[in-house]
């Protein structure tokens, strides 16, 4: 072999290497989130891959269970999935996402202490840790100020209690003129079935019993709450008016999470719009809905140890960093961001801080059933049944109640 | 001698044209198979399994079968998806029919009008659905507004079981005529002109002329129509996602809809294939009893 040659060869394998060692690690990243958030977070994880050449993070904003479940069925599931605390139980059961191990935590660096306790605490599944919470979101009072001054209500001492509430609620009816004291959500999933749990809680009761084989919806407290929310509608006569008609200046309060932020900062009554803490029954113990975006790995993450390092480094970057996903309309899980001189001073979070402050109140929805959907879909029919006053209440929980037992009778565990 | 090359080119050529027509066929067929006919088989085995995504299919014979005819779910679905064909699809025909009529024969050369009408076809259902939902909105909607003018008290339209079917229905006539409007148009620009100055000169008028030249010469597209049109309304699921996501209190929770739920949100992947054989059943027998009943349609004249 001439020398020429060696040379050549040499200096074509150290090139071949420096290409094979500068290429970033690709990780794919797909979210549970909509439009709006999903461009904050993909604007987050543009700035992650400036920031860390190494990696090169692919998301995808908007994943649906139809790809999930193929993805899954054919191995291709991204290394990061972000969802929520109340499908967790659902992921693990289709084997989408596998405990964090949790040498690689360490090495990285994320610690407990870092985290809002409860939202750190629901990462468990039967004492195994499978996520990281991002953020924490929960249900609480947004109200229009303007509504509050001609009824003659002070605008910076919004309801407590679900009995002012209702004072207050009809103090601004006039259901004539087409404006409503409050609006509250008489079908559909979500807001509906969110605002149950909080009145189910507060009137002491649960959704299931502790092994989760009974439901005990059709409890005094759950047809207590019913009651109320079908009372309420009737006093008000307020139909099918969702949170987002509040644009109109004729809706006086109504009940919404944190992440509708930005819609109402560039609403046409943004000046109008305040947020105070969800009313409760007993001020001593507050309760109200909540729920957590939390970031879990599936079986392609833990293949090599570079690519499991490469995703919890980037899993805790975006969480060092979620004071920019505070303003899509969320509170931020980590510790250190949640009490920033930023989070607590910037304006612009003016009204997520309501939240931020509720968050002692907070409670989840706690299952290890795969398919609770399914349940709450149950609930939800019978409790739309209730408020068109197709069935009266305890004859729709009692249905409810007898339907949600048998599936659970039927649940694998 | 001669007679014998001549009859074994014939022989070949003809077997080479089977060949190639196969050949024709070929990129179809495989797409075919592949992506309809092998899913559908898979579908039937999954039908008798139990599949919770996770894992693989168990076999248990017909328990999907027995289950779902003790649901009583099944059965309000398939109620559903019956009272939504039933209202949707002979509406789905006559209007655009009319209006097919009406534009062609009548306001000639007024295409706005067919552009307007066929122009929701092009928009997304979840856009659809997003305007259709506050349009039907009972305190702020357009509807009840007008409603009122007129001294009607608009009903609830998604809060009360008896009419969020209703107001699905009429979203989908808004979303779906089009196209049988452009295929109408097309049929009744076929009809020879002749046929009408003929019957002008007999003396029938526009009645006359619709019931014995437009729809006598209209039934090989009423037939198509009739067809696709009824499986399509079968398959009725976007609408009800967007709109009322199978609310209020079942009401609008269809066949199609109820797959999609055990399918993709309860992972019972084999009762989801079960329902979707029985739904598969019912419309393969309507287009039977179609074909049978309807062939001579196009042939009596």
């Amino acid at each position: 072999m001439s020398i020429y040659k060696i040379v050549l060869l040499s200096v074509l394998l150290v090139f071949i290497s420096r290409v094979a060692l500068s290429a970033p690690l690709e990780i794919n990243f797909w979210t549970c989130l909509g439009n709006v958030d999903g461009a904050v977070m993909g604007k987050l994880v543009d700035q992650f891959n400036k920031e860390n050449p190494d990696i090169k993070v692919k998301s995808l904003q908007g994943y649906s269970t139809e790809k999930l479940m193929t993805a899954g069925l054919s191995g291709n599931l991204p290394e990061i999935i972000l969802t929520r605390t109340s499908e967790l139980s659902t992921f693990i059961g289709n084997n989408w996402v596998v405990p964090l191990p949790q040498e690689a935590i360490k090495v990285v660096g994320v610690r407990s202490q870092d985290f809002y306790p409860t939202a750190w605490k629901l990462c468990y599944y039967k004492g195994k840790q499978y996520a990281v919470p991002l953020d924490i979101h929960l249900l609480a009072l947004w109200y229009n100020k303007k509504m509050f001054k001609e009824a003659g209500l002070n605008p910076v001492a919004p309801p407590r209690t679900l009995e002012d509430f209702v004072t207050y609620a009809l103090k601004m009816n006039r259901p004539a003129e087409k404006k409503f004291g409050a609006s509250i959500p008489t079908s559909g999933p979500w807001l509906f079935v969110w605002s149950f749990y909080t009145l189910l809680w507060q009137n002491g009761g649960d959704i299931f019993n502790a092994d989760e084989t009974k439901t005990l919806v059709n409890s005094p407290a759950g047809r207590e709450a019913l009651q109320w929310m079908v009372d309420l509608a009737k006093k008000l006569q307020v139909h099918q008016i969702d949170t987002e008609a509040g644009r109109t200046g004729r809706i006086g309060m109504w009940f919404d999470g944190p992440w509708v932020l930005t819609f109402w900062q560039e609403s046409p009554i943004k000046s109008d719009v305040a947020t105070a803490f969800y009313p409760q029954k007993d001020l001593k113990k507050p309760i109200v809905w909540a729920q957590s975006h939390i970031f879990t790995l599936s079986p392609n993450a833990i293949k090599d140890q570079a690519r499991l390092e490469a995703s919890v480094k980037f899993i805790k970057w975006i969480s060092e960093h979620s004071i920019n996903w505070a303003y899509a309309g969320q509170v931020p899980a980590n510790n250190a961001v949640r009490n920033s001189k930023q989070f607590l001073t910037d304006p612009q979070l003016a009204l997520l801080r309501t939240f931020a402050k509720e968050l002692p109140a907070a409670r989840y929805v706690q299952t290890t059933l795969p398919n609770f959907v399914e349940v709450q879909d149950k609930l939800v029919s019978k409790m739309e049944a209730a408020m068109a006053g197709k069935l009266p209440v305890d004859k729709a929980l009692e249905e409810a109640e007898k339907e949600i037992n048998d599936m659970l009778a039927k649940v694998k565990r | 001698m001669s007679v014998n090359l001549k009859m074994k080119n014939f022989r070949y050529n003809r077997s080479f044209s089977v060949i190639g027509n196969y050949l024709y066929i070929l990129p179809f067929m495989f797409f075919f198979i592949v992506f309809f006919a092998f899913p559908v088989f898979q579908g039937l085995y999954i039908s008798f399994t139990e599949w919770r995504v996770a894992g693989q299919p168990i076999y248990v014979g017909l328990k999907n079968y027995i289950e779902l005819f003790h649901d009583r779910l099944f059965y309000t679905t398939l109620k559903n998806t019956l009272i939504y064909v039933l209202e949707f699809f002979p509406l789905s025909v006559i209007i655009p029919l009319l209006l097919a009529v009406a534009i062609n024969r009548y306001i000639i050369g007024l295409d706005f009008f067919k552009f307007a009408l066929v122009a929701p076809m092009v928009v997304s259902v979840s856009a659809v659905g997003l305007i259709w939902k506050w349009m039907f909105n009972t305190t702020f909607g357009l509807i009840n507004y007008y409603l009122e003018k007129v001294g009607i008290h608009g009903p609830n339209w998604f809060m009360d079981p008896k009419f969020a079917m209703l107001a699905i229905v009429l979203t989908s006539l808004w979303w779906g005529i089009g196209w049988n409007l452009i295929i109408f148009s097309a049929g009744i620009k076929n009809i020879p002109q002749e046929l009408y100055e003929a019957a002008q000169i007999d003396g029938a008028n526009r009645w006359a002329c619709f019931w014995y030249i437009t729809l006598p010469n209209l039934t090989q597209t009423l037939l198509f129509i009739t067809v696709t049109g009824l499986i399509g309304s079968f398959r009725v699921f976007g609408q009800v996602y967007v709109l009322t996501n199978g609310g209020p209190y079942d009401s609008t929770r269809t066949l199609v809809f109820y797959i999609y739920d055990n399918g993709f949100r309860y992972f019972k992947m084999g009762y989801a294939s079960s329902i979707s054989w029985i739904l598969f059943i019912i419309i393969l027998g309507i287009t039977l009893l179609q074909f049978k009943y309807l062939k001579g349609w196009g042939e009596q004249q």
